[in-house]
This record gives structure tokens, C-alpha cells and sequence, in this order.
């Protein structure tokens, strides 16, 4: 490929070298010419001079190909306008005998023949084809060699022609008819123009074109007509003082014979281009065909060995594997759709650590175009891609370079998004990319899949815990809600049965029971409604400033009204400054805290609140019997109980856990001190306002 | 005289079904247990006639699975399975079980027991 830019360059180095110097030699001419100076107008003394005309149009010609060889091809037909509109005047001139006027645009002060001051045939013939070569060359870049090879290998043998006439010494040759004859001057330039088309044509051969190039019958048959024009021409020798041969006999003959000899050449290296073209994509399509064996192989066996796998790492580990034989890439990554971007699920290789694998992405602008249209995405160097995209800064900072994202699309829309890639720039060539496609496409399925399982079998363990989870709650609520139910039933049904056998204060005693069973299970309810409120998040604070002391001596008081034989003493540091909680929520922890110690400790309760940096410090002290050390892991969690003997009844086992909950979520912690034999005491912090 | 164990963990119904059956005077309530260990010391030291066990008790052996360690020590001793749940099933696949009876049907406890006793009407 380099070798053929640098040829390119030089071919276009050469033929603006010489577009250059006929440009130079056709304003010395023009000069000439105004001057009125001899010597610059003749190329030769003696000989027929460049005509002004001709020179003006060499001058276009030549500013036209030096614009065509530059990034301007578009203006190149401006160049050629002076040479199109007076070459075709011209011959209309010569065609119709009539006078446009366009042979005295300077005063031709050195004589050339017939016609002063007007183009020959030749010459005008020649002008015309070049002005339409160079014009169509710049209106189709993509044919340029073919119309240059064309028009310039029929410029080149009308120009050298004239110039072998010369040298031969055959007048026929550079004067045709009885016309002006061409200016060996023109015939330099113009030989000079065509061959570095031609030269320009050879050197611009569309890349990947094997063997010769299309357009080489062309010349081939014109320089064959040529050659025999020459030859018939030399043959019949310097016939005449003016070596004028007779037209007629010397053109058809040598029309025919030419006409024979070109078509053959030229055919016979057409046969010679096609054959050599045949041979040259056989041997590409049979290496082409070796290459997509083996890559069907390696597909094959990455797809047999990531099945295999027993996991998404596993399996784009091996892939990665395989990946290393048609490419170098230093990391791999899988990421697969979430929400409306992706999601890295997995990294291999030695770079893998630095694959930010859990981030979430997007693709956008053309990256995400390529994708979503099944194709695959090749970043050649990221510190050089030229829009502003995420991913790319994204890669950038992860120290990658080179980039290859192989787009799994179902449904019409990406599902994964299989990553390769490279600390070096470039490191992966278009071969790599489709190799890498093909290999994905094998695979990227079955990594999938991997993925769905292992997230399908968390997935379902998660639930069977959670199954297992809420049956324990159900189980353990269901049994607490109907035994109290099943007390009051049975209670209430002995009254009504026996009522007349039954003695007044055994129906109270009764009825007593079923009473107090009902606050029981209304309790239960209570508490089984709040911590499904707190669980499901439903559950809202208000914090605002409040005298937590105050509300410890109320709750107190009311406490100990309920319970006489538990007095309550409390203990509340003056200095205690407002609590910024839920008042409501303290209450109810406070609450339970003193229910429980009056249900379980015999005697006082002590209950101290002081400050403590910047929160209150609430103390809750029985002189009970104290939690054995077994249950004190268990204690604020559901339905933690503990076997008492001292208690009338068995509590929900949810009160510590309520009680938790309500003091974390306000900002505080709870804990608990006991020994057993020594009492318990329960710690618990409420933020101080301010 | 018939003598009987209650396993309940339950306090006011420990009283509800001595209040229930205490109305026959054939029948008498020699102990109550509230744990699986307490259940096996009373039976084991004195087999009584019958036993009406509940499966929810407190401790780490539930009702069903006691039934068979009380088979054990007291072979003679007839066991009611007591329960609040419906363990019918279960009950029945237990052989140590001689008689299911839900707590919804306190009402027909004492033909119940009687009947297993052998106490005529």
C-alpha cells in the first residue's frame, strides 16, 4: 500500500513537473507573441512557429492538469475552456471555410502558411482531446486513469507523429492536408503533456487492481496504428520536394493495415489482461477460501469449548483465547443489555483489571449506529477518534487504545456487546475485525445464556430463602394469632354453655381470662401490622424538636398506673437540651422497653436520660433475673423469646425488634447489658436537636 | 380413677381444658407440662391414662415428635394430639398418635376423651 501512495505521489510530482513546463514554455510563447519577438515565438528558426492561439490553449491545458493533480480537479475544466472553445472553432473553420474570427487575436507578424495566425488541424485535433480528457478525468476522479490513458495515448501519437515527420523529413506527417503545419514547439508540448498523463494514468491504477492496468489496449493499439502509420509513411519514403505522398493511396492503406495490426494487438492484450486478472483472483479466492476454512474451524472449536464452560468468566476466558489467534488483544469484555444501556458483566485477559466490570454504559452518535445495524465497532486509535463520545474518553482513561466491540443484535435491538481490546494503537487490522466478528457471532450466544443461568439460579435461591423466610413469619404469626383466638373462643363459649352451672365469679375469672387474651392478641396484631409497616417502608417520622425528659416522666407515670407493683423511677439530667426525634416512635420505645421489664423483672424499674456530646443517653434498668448468655445474639431480632418464669405471659417476640428499628431509623442504636442473676439494662441514644 | 397429663405451653389454656374435663369427676389432672422435658419426666415417673399433647409447645421438640418418646416410657399411655393448626395428616402417619382433635372443637373434648378412656357416656 505504501509503495503505491509513493508511486502515486511521484507520478503526480512528474506530471505536475511537466503540466509546470509547458505552462512556463506556453507564456514565453504568449510573450513572445505581444512582444512581437521572434526568437521566443519560433522553437526552431525557420521552422513554423507556436502560434499565439496554440499557446494560449497549452497555457489553459497546463494549469488545467496541474489543478487536476491538486485537490481543485473540480476547477481543472476551467483550464481546458480556452483549448475546447478555440480547437473546435478552429475546425469548424477548416470544415466550413468560413473565418470566426479567431486566428488574429495578436498580429501573426511571422508567417505559417495558408492561413495565417490559425491552429493546424493536428494540433486543434490535439487540443480538443486533451481539453476533454482532462475535463472528464475531473468530472470522474474514479476513471481518471482509463480517460487519461485513452486521450492521452491518441495525443501522444498525433504529436509524435508530426514529430517523426519532421525528423523523416515527411511533411504529410505534421501538416495535414493542405493546412498549417503543427510547430515542432506544440508537438514537444503536447508529446510532453500526454506522456506524463500516461505516466499519471499508470501510477493511478485503482488499489487492488491485480496485474496490468484496464486501459492498456488503448494505447497498445494506438501506438500499433501509430507505429504503422510511421512505418508505411518511412517506406514510401521523401516522395517530392515537400515529401508529399499521395493522401489517398497512403491513408487507406495505411488505415487498413493499421486498423488490422491494432485490433489485433490490442485484443490479444486484452486476452493477455484478462487472463493474468483470472489467475490473479483464482489464487485470491483460493487463499481467501484456505483463510475462511480454518476461521470456520477456530469457530467451531471456541463455540465447542465456551458451551463447555461453567460460567460467563469461564467462557469469554476461552473465547478470549481463541480470540489471541486471529488478533492481539491485550483484554475482552462482555457486557449485555440494562435498561437502555449496557452493562460489563465479565472482563478476561491480562489487562482485565482495569475493565470497570458492574459499569453501566451507552453507545451513541455512530458507534451506536454500527451497532444497532449489526455491525462490528473499530475505534483504530482512541486518542485520535475525532467526536466526543463517552465510551471512547471512557476507554481512554482505562489505558486502552485500540478498540473492536463485536454488537449482538436480537430483535433489532443490541443485547450484548462483546469488547476487544489494546493498550497499542492500531493493533487490530480489518482481517482481525472480521475474524473477531465471526468468532463472536459464534459465541456471544452461548455467553448469554451462561449469564441467564447463573442469574436464573441466584435468582430462584433468593427466593426459595425468602420463601423459606416468609413462611417462618406466616408460620410463627398464624400459630400467635390463633392461640389467644382459640383462649377466647374456648373462654367465652364455656360462659355461654355453662352459664347457669357456673358460679358467678368463675364466669368472671372466665371471662376475665378471654379479656385479657384479647389485649393479647390485640397487641400481637399491633405489633405484627407495625413491623410489616417498617418492612415495607411505609412507615413515616416526624422528627421535630421535643423534651425527651418530659416525655420519660409521663410515660413513666403512665406505666407504672398500669402496673403498680413495677414503681418506675426516673432520673433526668437538668442539663439535657432538646431532642430533635419522632415523639410519637419514642413513646412507643420507651414503651416497650418498660412493659417488657415489668413483665419479666420483679421490682423497680430504673430509668436515667442525660446527654451525652450530641445525643440523649436513655437508660432502662431492671433487678430481673437477666438473659442467659444463648439468648442475647437473638435478642432485637424477630420473634426472639425468652422462656420466663416470672412473666404471666408468653410476649410477641417482636417488641425488642420494633424497638430497634425505630431507634436506628431515628438516628440513634440500642444495646443491651445483662448478667444473669444481675438484671438487664437497656441502653438506647435519641439525637440531641441543635 | 383416670389420670391425665396436659402438654400445653399455654397458661389460660392449660386452665380451659382442666375446667373442661374437670367436669367429670371419673377424670383427673395429675400434671401439666409446658416442655417437651417436663412432659417426659411426669410421664416417665408416673405413666397416666391419657395424655392430650400439643404440637406448638415451647423448647426444641415439638408435639408429634414427642409422641413417640412418650410411647417409649409409657407404652399403655393413650396420646390426643391437641392442636390449634390442622395436623390431621401428620397425626395420622404418627402411630405413636392414638387421636386427633383440633382446639376449634373444645366443644367435643370431653366425649372425645372419654371415649379413649373407655368412660361411658
Amino acid at each position: 500500500m505504501d509503495v503505491a501512495v509513493g508511486a502515486n505521489r511521484a507520478a503526480r510530482l512528474a506530471g505536475s513537473c511537466a503540466a509546470l513546463v509547458v505552462a512556463v514554455f506556453a507564456t514565453v510563447v504568449v510573450a513572445g507573441w505581444t512582444t512581437r519577438t521572434r526568437g521566443l515565438v519560433e522553437f526552431r528558426p525557420g521552422q513554423p512557429p507556436v502560434l499565439f492561439t496554440t499557446a494560449l490553449c497549452l497555457a489553459g491545458l497546463a494549469v488545467a492538469t496541474l489543478l487536476l493533480l491538486s485537490a481543485h480537479r473540480r476547477w481543472a475544466p476551467a483550464g481546458t475552456v480556452p483549448a475546447a472553445v478555440l480547437g473546435t472553432l478552429t475546425l469548424a473553420q477548416y470544415a466550413t471555410g468560413a473565418d470566426l474570427r479567431v486566428d488574429r487575436l495578436v498580429d501573426p507578424f511571422v508567417s505559417t502558411g495558408r492561413y495565417p495566425g490559425r491552429m493546424p488541424v493536428n494540433t486543434a485535433l490535439c487540443l480538443v482531446l486533451l481539453a476533454l480528457t482532462l475535463s472528464l478525468a475531473a468530472w470522474r476522479p474514479d476513471r481518471r486513469d482509463l480517460l487519461l490513458a485513452c486521450g492521452a495515448s491518441l495525443v501522444a501519437a498525433v504529436a509524435l507523429l508530426a514529430l517523426f515527420g519532421y525528423v523523416a523529413g515527411i511533411r504529410t506527417a505534421y501538416a495535414w492536408r493542405d493546412t498549417t503545419p503543427m510547430s515542432p514547439g506544440t508537438g514537444v508540448a503536447l508529446s510532453v503533456l500526454s506522456l506524463a498523463g500516461l505516466l499519471v494514468a499508470w501510477q493511478d491504477r485503482p488499489a487492488g487492481e491485480p496485474g496490468l492496468p484496464r486501459w492498456l489496449p488503448v494505447p497498445v493499439a494506438v501506438t500499433a496504428l501509430a507505429l504503422t502509420t510511421f512505418g508505411w509513411l518511412a517506406l514510401l519514403g521523401r516522395a517530392g520536394r515537400d515529401g508529399v505522398v499521395p493522401v489517398e493511396a497512403a491513408a487507406t492503406a495505411v488505415l487498413a493495415v493499421g486498423a488490422v495490426v491494432s485490433l489485433l494487438t490490442g485484443t490479444l492484450t486484452y486476452v493477455a489482461q484478462l487472463a493474468q486478472r483470472r489467475r490473479a483472483s483464482l489464487g485470491v479466492s483460493n487463499d481467501r477460501m484456505r483463510e475462511r476454512i480454518e476461521l470456520d474451524r477456530l469457530v467451531a472449536s471456541a463455540y465447542a469449548d465456551v458451551v463447555a464452560a461453567p460460567d460467563v468468566q469461564a467462557g469469554l476466558a476461552e473465547l478470549f483465547g481463541y480470540a489471541g489467534k486471529v488478533a492481539q488483544p491485550d483484554r475482552a469484555s462482555f457486557a449485555l443489555a440494562a435498561g437502555d444501556g449496557l452493562r460489563i458483566v465479565a472482563a478476561t485477559g491480562p489487562a482485565a483489571r482495569r475493565v470497570p466490570v458492574g459499569r453501566e454504559f451507552r453507545l451513541v452518535g455512530e458507534l451506536r449506529a454500527a451497532a444497532d445495524g449489526a455491525r462490528p465497532i473499530r475505534i483504530p486509535d482512541t486518542a485520535e477518534y475525532p467526536h466526543d463520545d463517552p465510551l471512547v474518553a471512557q476507554l481512554r482513561a482505562n489505558g486502552v487504545r485500540s478498540y473492536v466491540g463485536v454488537p449482538t443484535v436480537a430483535q433489532g435491538r443490541v443485547v450484548a456487546l462483546t469488547s476487544f481490546s489494546s493498550a497499542v494503537p492500531d493493533a487490530f487490522g480489518g482481517a482481525a475485525v472480521d475474524a473477531l466478528d465471526e468468532l463472536v457471532r459464534g459465541c456471544a450466544g452461548v455467553l448469554s445464556v451462561l449469564w441467564l443461568i447463573a442469574e436464573e439460579r441466584a435468582t430462584s435461591a433468593r427466593l426459595r430463602e425468602l420463601d423459606a423466610m416468609k413462611n417462618e413469619f406466616v408460620g410463627v404469626v398464624a400459630h400467635d394469632l390463633r392461640s389467644p383466638m382459640t383462649v377466647i373462643t374456648g373462654y367465652v363459649d364455656t360462659v355461654l354453655n355453662r352459664w347457669d352451672e357456673l358460679p358467678d365469679d368463675t364466669k368472671r375469672e372466665l371471662l376475665g381470662t378471654a379479656s385479657r387474651n384479647t389485649r393479647r392478641l390485640s397487641g400481637l396484631i399491633e405489633d405484627v401490622l407495625q413491623v410489616a409497616r417498617i418492612e415495607s417502608g411505609d412507615f413515616p417520622y416526624e422528627i421535630r424538636p421535643f423534651d425527651l425528659g418530659a416525655l420519660v416522666r409521663r410515660t413513666a407515670e403512665e406505666m407504672q398506673s398500669r402496673a403498680p407493683e413495677h414503681p418506675i423511677r426516673v432520673e433526668v439530667d437538668p442539663a439535657l437540651p432538646l431532642a430533635y426525634a419522632d415523639e410519637d416512635r419514642q413513646w412507643r420505645v420507651l414503651t416497650n422497653l418498660l412493659a417488657n421489664a415489668q413483665k419479666y423483672a420483679p421490682g423497680p424499674v430504673d430509668v436515667t436520660v442525660g446527654p451525652d456530646g450530641r445525643s440523649a443517653v436513655v437508660r432502662v434498668r431492671d433487678h430481673g433475673p437477666g438473659i442467659p448468655p444463648e439468648h442475647r445474639d437473638r435478642l432485637f431480632e424477630k420473634f426472639s423469646r425468652i422462656p420466663s418464669t416470672v412473666a404471666k405471659e408468653k410476649g410477641t417476640g417482636l417488641g425488642l425488634y420494633i424497638c430497634r428499628s425505630l431507634v436506628e431509623a431515628q438516628g440513634g442504636w440500642i444495646g443491651v447489658d445483662t448478667e444473669v442473676g444481675e438484671g438487664t439494662t437497656f441502653t438506647y441514644t435519641v439525637p440531641l436537636a441543635g | 380413677m383416670q389420670v391425665l397429663v396436659i402438654v400445653e405451653d399455654d397458661a389460660d389454656f392449660r386452665a380451659l381444658v382442666r375446667l373442661t374435663l374437670g367436669v367429670d369427676p371419673r377424670i383427673a389432672i395429675d400434671g401439666e407440662a409446658a416442655t417437651a422435658e417436663e412432659a417426659l419426666r411426669l410421664v416417665a415417673a408416673d405413666p397416666p391414662d391419657l395424655v392430650v399433647l400439643d404440637h406448638f409447645i415451647e423448647g426444641t421438640v415439638m408435639g408429634l415428635d414427642l409422641a413417640p418418646m412418650l410411647k417409649e416410657v409409657a407404652p399403655e399411655t393413650r396420646i390426643l394430639l391437641f392442636t390449634t393448626h390442622d395436623l390431621a395428616v401428620e397425626a395420622a402417619r404418627q402411630p405413636a398418635i392414638d387421636r386427633f382433635l383440633r382446639k376449634h372443637d373444645l366443644a367435643v373434648l370431653l366425649p372425645v376423651v372419654r371415649e379413649m378412656l373407655g368412660l361411658a357416656d
